[in-house]
């Protein structure tokens, strides 16, 4: 049998296998810094972060690194590289927590409590195996789809809220209609945030901030499935003393951030982030908002020192609760 | 990684880092890309029945490619009847020999753009058999000249920007170009060609969409020098793949309409409908032929059938090669076609390359892709070209 496959993204694999996390970080990291009740058992309704605000997080800090090592998948030095850096336990990476990301996820749940929806955060998470969907391992993909169905159910899950689009899409696109009895109710945060707004729970007000752009993800904008293209919009124009432009490719012509290629070509990753964000600055928008973690720190690499244009549309709600 | 697998991906990696780090390279696929976007959103303003017609078209080639076997007869037998001579070739080596018996060596050959013929590395094969061969699409000409490859199925040479162009032109023809002079380069090109179409023995050319009831080649061309490549030479060789073929002619000019509406025009310069070789007969029975005076036909294989039935990658069949996917594909602003294959760029051509050259060639154009559908949501035929480089991913993962 061939191999045509780069050994980076086996390596991928087999942490995703091995320890539920592509950084193979601890499942407790993932939810330590949601705010409110962390649930052991009995959580019929959870928040599930698929642990990708966290792991992000960490990628952006370790990216001085990850970018010599995720350049060229035919280089033997980057996957030894990898193997130390990244390797079992994920201890040095989980040196590198992320406290703009890791915010995120409690920001969502302090939503989440001011309209009214009652979710806990699980004391530890699974990542969300989109990498594995996406990459191809099919096979794997199942058992992984099977392991977070039989975690859910021993932790009593009925519910899941979600607020990522990459969560979403693996678990409405693929665990949904592959995976045998996996069947709890899927939510997502744009939806409930939505919503909210139309029940009058809930009203937005930007003091500060007056521009924003934003940044249709992928999964979202362009899925086969459901699209989610005029929700994320309706929550920014909802928000008053807030103006929304768009850039010249939007909605399901926007371009992508990039991030696919960041752990196999990630100069060539860089490269297309750099263009998005010329074409989103444009706007002369002073924030591209995201609704994707991925995005976000694609955007903020290559913005560097004004890093702190991206912002997430979670946080957007958030900084614009009325307190 | 096998070691064989892995020279393919460092070439690979190499090749596309220069081309990122070219300007010259972006300047070109910048300035073609962006003039696309512009130009398309325009022209759906304009033609607003246009993805309607698409629709048709979908369905055209659907029922073109459930019917192959019986549509590909057809096709032989309606050249036939025109005094064509058919081959039919199961892969590029048998394209190749066919066309090298026909021709021989010593000849003028002049061609038509086609990327079928690139895929079987047509021109290579005969200027080594010692035939003196022209490619008379400017973009072809110009990439022949810099012994590159084509970075895109319709602007073959997009990555070459004018400064570039005015540079091998001056090598060329050993005189001074001013790169803002375009005019200047294009008739340059052509005063260098009439030469060639004049003195040539064979025209090749490709075709855009073959009509099988009426055997008809359609051909889409903005220069005139399909004109020439057809009509000058005494033969003439169409290099066709199986997909292009569609159940008739009227079918095969909305196909026709479709693939140029979505290459950005509005109208293309040339529409050419090449039925056969015609004569006049005199008392005694001899003939007098207006040229070409033979035409042959050959129907290329190379994978196509294979892809046709295989229920996963079917859809990729249907490609009309109008190049719109590419033009949308964000990781083809960067590095145009070095996201693909030996011959066929882009997601699209990441599909085409694994059925034609197979895994190992195929594989880091597989991982090259973002999956984010830009591409699906230009194709005018709504090809889901994410949903087959995961089942190509799934594939390449299992092989393990």
């Amino acid at each position: 049998m061939s191999d045509y496959i780069p050994e980076i993204l086996r390596v991928i694999r087999d942490q995703i296998m091995k320890y539920k996390n592509p950084l193979a970080i601890k499942m407790s990291s993932c939810t330590d810094t949601c705010s409110g009740d962390i649930c052991r058992e009995n959580c019929e309704t959870i928040m599930y972060t698929g642990c990708l605000y966290t792991t992000m997080g960490i990628v952006e800090k370790i990216g001085f690194m990850l970018s010599k090592v995720t350049k060229n998948p035919a280089s033997d030095l980057s996957i030894k590289l990898f193997k130390k850096f990244m390797g079992p336990g994920g201890k040095l990476a989980a040196k590198f927590r992320n406290k703009e990301f890791d915010i995120i996820p409690r920001k969502a749940m302090e939503i989440l409590k001011r309209i009214g929806v009652n979710a806990v955060c699980l004391d530890e998470e699974p990542y969300n195996g989109a990498l594995l969907y996406d990459l191809g391992f099919h096979e794997e993909l199942i058992k992984y789809g099977e392991y977070l169905r039989d975690f859910f159910k021993s932790k009593g899950v009925k519910k899941i809220i979600l607020i990522d689009p990459h969560s979403y899409d693996v678990f409405m696109n693929f665990y949904k209609k592959e995976i045998k009895d996996f069947d709890f109710e899927i939510l997502n945060i744009i939806d409930l945030i939505n919503k909210a707004i139309d029940e009058g729970k809930i009203k937005l007000k930007s003091d500060e901030l007056k521009t924003v752009t934003y940044h249709d993800p992928c999964n979202y904008s362009k899925s086969t499935e459901r699209r989610i293209i005029e929700e994320p919009r309706r929550i920014i124009r909802s928000i008053e003393g807030l103006d929304l432009r768009e850039p010249e490719y939007t909605k399901n012509f926007s371009e992508c951030c990039g991030g696919p290629l960041e752990f196999i070509f990630h100069e060539l990753s860089s490269e297309i982030a750099e263009m998005r964000v010329n074409e989103l600055l444009a706007t002369g928008a002073e924030k591209i908002i995201t609704a994707c973690p991925i995005c976000s720190i694609n955007f903020r690499r290559v913005l560097k020192k004004e890093k702190n244009k991206v912002m997430d549309i979670i946080d957007l709600v958030y900084e614009s609760m009325e307190r | 990684m096998l070691s064989e697998a892995k020279k393919v991906w460092k070439k690979y990696y190499d090749e596309f880092s220069k081309a990122m780090r070219d300007k010259s390279f972006r300047t070109g696929t910048t300035r073609a890309t962006e003039s696309y976007e512009h130009k398309m959103k325009k022209l759906l303003v304009e033609y607003p029945e246009t993805p309607e017609l698409a629709k048709e078209v979908r369905k055209i080639k659907e029922e073109a490619v459930e019917n192959i076997d019986e549509l590909i007869n057809k096709t032989m037998e309606s050249f036939k009847r025109h005094g064509a001579d058919v081959y039919y070739a199961k892969n590029a080596e048998e394209a190749r020999e066919i066309i090298g018996k026909i021709i021989g060596t010593g000849k003028i050959v002049v061609k038509g753009k086609s990327i079928t013929s690139e895929e079987i590395r047509l021109r290579e094969y005969l200027i080594e058999k010692g035939n003196e061969v022209w490619e008379t699409d400017l973009g072809e000409f110009i990439i022949q000249l810099l012994h590159d490859r084509p970075m895109h199925v319709v602007t073959p040479s997009l990555h070459v920007p004018r400064e570039k162009v005015a540079e091998i032109f001056e090598k060329t023809f050993k005189r001074k170009f001013d790169p803002q002079d375009v005019p200047a380069l294009v008739r340059a090109a052509s005063e260098f060609l009439r030469d060639k179409y004049y003195n040539a023995h064979f025209g090749i050319i490709g075709a855009n969409v073959i009509a099988a009831e009426e055997g008809a080649a359609i051909l889409i061309h903005n220069e005139g020098n399909i004109r020439f490549v057809a009509n000058i030479p005494d033969e003439l060789i169409i290099l066709a793949g199986i997909e292009k073929i569609v159940p008739d002619l009227e079918k095969a000019i909305k196909t026709a309409i479709v693939i140029s509406r979505y290459a950005s025009y509005k109208l293309a310069g040339y529409y050419e409908i090449i039925g056969g070789a015609r004569y006049i007969q005199d008392n005694n029975g001899e003939k007098a032929y207006s040229k070409p005076r033979k035409i042959h036909l050959v129907l290329l294989d190379n994978g196509r059938k294979k892809m046709m039935n295989d229920p996963e990658l079917r859809e990729a069949s249907y490609c009309l090669r109008c190049g719109a996917c590419m033009y949308s594909c964000t990781v083809f602003k960067i590095i145009a076609g070095k996201f693909g294959g030996p011959t066929y760029m882009s997601g699209i051509g990441a599909i085409w390359t694994y059925v034609i050259n197979g895994s190992l060639q195929a594989a880091p154009a597989i991982y090259t892709c973002l999956l984010d559908g830009r591409c699906r949501e230009r194709c005018p035929l709504n090809i889901d070209i994410p949903r087959m480089i995961r089942v190509i991913r799934k594939r390449l993962a299992e092989s393990q």
